[in-house]
């Protein structure tokens, strides 16, 4: 029994040896390791299913208590109209319906942009190849074409970050 | 009650008692196949993935493999089919089960970097089904009522004199039938974390709890008029002897504690190696033993007073440690796995009994420590991931040998297994496993090598998991 809880303290008094758990205080990761094991190219859906961490799908947003939340909504809503105006020229005029349909979140982006903690939502959510423009048609896509609630938090990513700083 | 029922008394109740000995003690220490349906259709060759809720019965360091939030449950259906021989009869019987074996739930802690879950499971990791149906007719001059003569129930069904000694002289049609069920089943508290770039380590703490019954009907009839006579002079209805027939129930209620470490290292993004050592189940076995009796003559039939001979007992069984190490490798889409384990079956061991004398238990241990052996298991096992389709289909190969010393390989359990599983909307993956299990077994009704049941067995274990993450 001694060698028993001896190993356990052991094994889970060594949590700075690799492992770095997120805290509140800390910015939401944006990216994480990716583990290949199960390799996108061969498990398609399982690849998130194995590799993806819940945390990334669906960030965990702070918000400090003593917030005006009122004043916090009418700021939404005024991002929410411009990004929205701008789905809707992109939509018209420059891509295919079929472009625009959802495409699964933090599948491959998250190789393209890992290591960069500076990157903006849009582009941590989309393929490096793809123009920003096109980038910014699938975020708004998955908004409009989905009730999935980890894409549309995905979007407000930059407006998590936001938090840290009040 | 005579000075010498008093003392068969004693000797039936601290001295003979029928039923522990190693057979028991395998009962517990022998791993059953598990909980989960990948793993099942794999041949359950799962100690280097092990990625999912069920890490926490095959390799707890696996847990820290889960990245998202997970809920897993299961159902287990197995059915075992025993062929048996006796006395050149053969006679089929059959026991079937169905057990919620999983509800598990693993917690992810968000991190910056690596990997921290936990879990908890509730897993019914084997089952204790069991059947044997035996008829024949036994030419010997030995029987059970003989080798009963060292207690009172020959004595008590009139089938001896006053003075316990019996006509009878074997020659007798024996039959019988065994049914045994029941699970052990244990909660577990997983923990894992990826202390190195790759490296995982887990370890978990589980309270075991489980019932076992057995319920063994046997009979020796006089068939062939054998016993015209009288068995108890001086008692004129026990002229002609026809039937004695013994009841054995076997109850028990089982709680205990276990621990197992595991280590996994990812190498490469294509490979896994993976170890466990699973330290010693400590057992506790609260025990009924109940026995009914009765012999039947041409125009009279009598009946044990069961509580003379029921008894409850408590003991614990420790079993021994056991180390695995097995591997795992993804080449695109498919996976091969194997792995060994090792286990030295001569460290099973009773203790702490209650109801049976210190020399009973000293003596059943060194019994097991002259019959059984340490043993060497493998487990073999691959799944190819159809690409586009999300569907997975698996097979796999399982050898657990016996824990005898002198067993041949007739007497290993091998199991074939296969297996699909596709995953729904990219959050509920859904499995289903099959195991086909084969062996040969023997036992003996009383004494050793006059009345052995030859029993060939087959065996089928269906398992339906369901797991969601999101």
């Amino acid at each position: 029994m001694k060698i028993i809880i001896l190993s356990l303290l052991i094994i889970f008094g060594l949590t700075g040896c690799y492992t770095v758990i997120w805290l509140p205080s800390d910015e939401m990761p944006k990216t994480h390791p990716q583990n290949d094991f199960y390799n996108s190219e061969f498990y398609g859906e399982y690849y998130d299913y194995y590799s993806t961490p819940w945390w990334i799908i669906n960030p965990i947003n702070i918000y400090n208590p003593s917030e005006n939340i009122s004043d916090k909504n009418d700021r939404d809503r005024i991002t929410g109209s411009i990004r929205n105006e701008s789905g809707e020229r992109n939509f018209n005029d420059r891509i295919s319906p079929n472009r625009t349909e959802y495409s699964p979140p933090v599948t491959t982006q998250n190789q393209n942009n890992s290591g960069s903690n500076t990157n903006n939502s849009q582009s941590n959510n989309n393929k490096g190849s793809q123009t920003t423009t096109t980038n910014e048609e699938h975020t708004r896509a998955k908004s409009n074409s989905s009730n999935d609630s980890g894409s549309l938090r995905n979007e407000n990513g930059n407006r998590n970050s936001d938090n840290s700083r009040r | 009650m005579s000075k010498k029922k008093i003392l068969l008394f004693l000797i039936i109740f601290f001295g003979t008692n029928y039923t522990q000995n190693f057979n028991d003690a395998l009962r517990v220490g022998v791993s059953g196949l598990g909980m989960n349906a990948r793993a099942l259709g794999m041949g359950n060759s799962y100690l280097a993935l092990s990625d999912d809720g069920s890490a926490s019965f095959f390799n707890p360091a696996g847990l820290a493999l889960v990245k998202r939030l997970e809920f897993m449950g299961g159902l287990d259906i197995s059915s075992f089919n025993n062929t048996t021989t006796f006395f050149g009869n053969k006679t089929k019987s059959n026991a079937s089960q169905t057990l919620l074996n999983n509800v598990s739930f693993a917690f992810p802690i968000p991190t910056i970097r690596g990997s921290l879950v936990f879990g908890l499971a509730y897993n019914s990791t084997k089952d204790l089904i069991g059947s044997n149906q035996f008829d024949g007719f036994n030419s010997g001059t030995n029987s059970k009522i003989q080798s009963l003569l060292n207690t009172d129930i020959p004595y008590d069904l009139f089938l001896t004199d006053d003075d316990g000694n019996t006509i009878i002289n074997g020659k007798l049609n024996q039959s019988g039938y065994i049914l045994n069920s029941g699970s052990i089943n244990s909660w577990t508290l997983t923990g894992a974390i990826e202390v190195y770039k790759n490296f995982y380590v887990g370890g978990n703490l589980s309270i075991l709890s489980g019932s076992y019954s057995s319920d063994f009907d046997y009979y020796e009839d006089d068939t062939r008029n054998n016993y015209q006579g009288i068995t108890a002079p001086g008692y004129p209805n026990t002229t002609d002897f026809r039937s004695f027939y013994l009841k054995n129930l076997l109850k028990w209620e089982l709680e205990g504690w276990n621990a197992k470490l595991g280590f996994l290292y990812q190498f490469n993004n294509f490979g896994r190696f993976g170890a466990t050592i699973q330290f010693p189940k400590i057992v506790t076995v609260k025990e009924k033993f109940i026995i009914e009796g009765s012999s039947e003559f041409a125009n009279w039939s009598t009946e044990l007073e069961s509580e003379d001979y029921s008894d409850e007992v408590k003991y614990d069984i420790k079993t021994p440690f056991e180390v695995s190490g097995g591997f795992s490798f993804n080449i695109q889409g498919l996976i091969l796995s194997g792995q060994l384990n090792f286990i030295n079956y001569t460290e099973l061991e009773f203790s702490d009994a209650e109801g049976l004398s210190l020399s009973y238990i000293s003596d059943q241990n060194k019994r097991i420590k002259s019959l059984l052996r340490q043993t060497l298991n493998y487990n073999a096992g691959a799944e190819y991931t159809i690409p586009n389709l999300g569907l997975r289909i698996r097979g796999g190969y399982i050898l657990q040998k016996s824990p005898f010393e002198n067993d041949d390989s007739e007497f290993d359990k091998k199991y074939i297994t296969g297996g699909i599983g596709f995953l729904a909307d990219g959050v509920i993956g859904i499995d289903l496993g099959y195991a086909y299990g084969w062996w040969k077994d023997i036992g003996d009704n009383y004494d050793s090598n006059v009345s052995i049941t030859f029993q060939d067995i087959k065996y089928h274990k269906f398992i339906i998991t369901t797991t969601y993450r999101f």
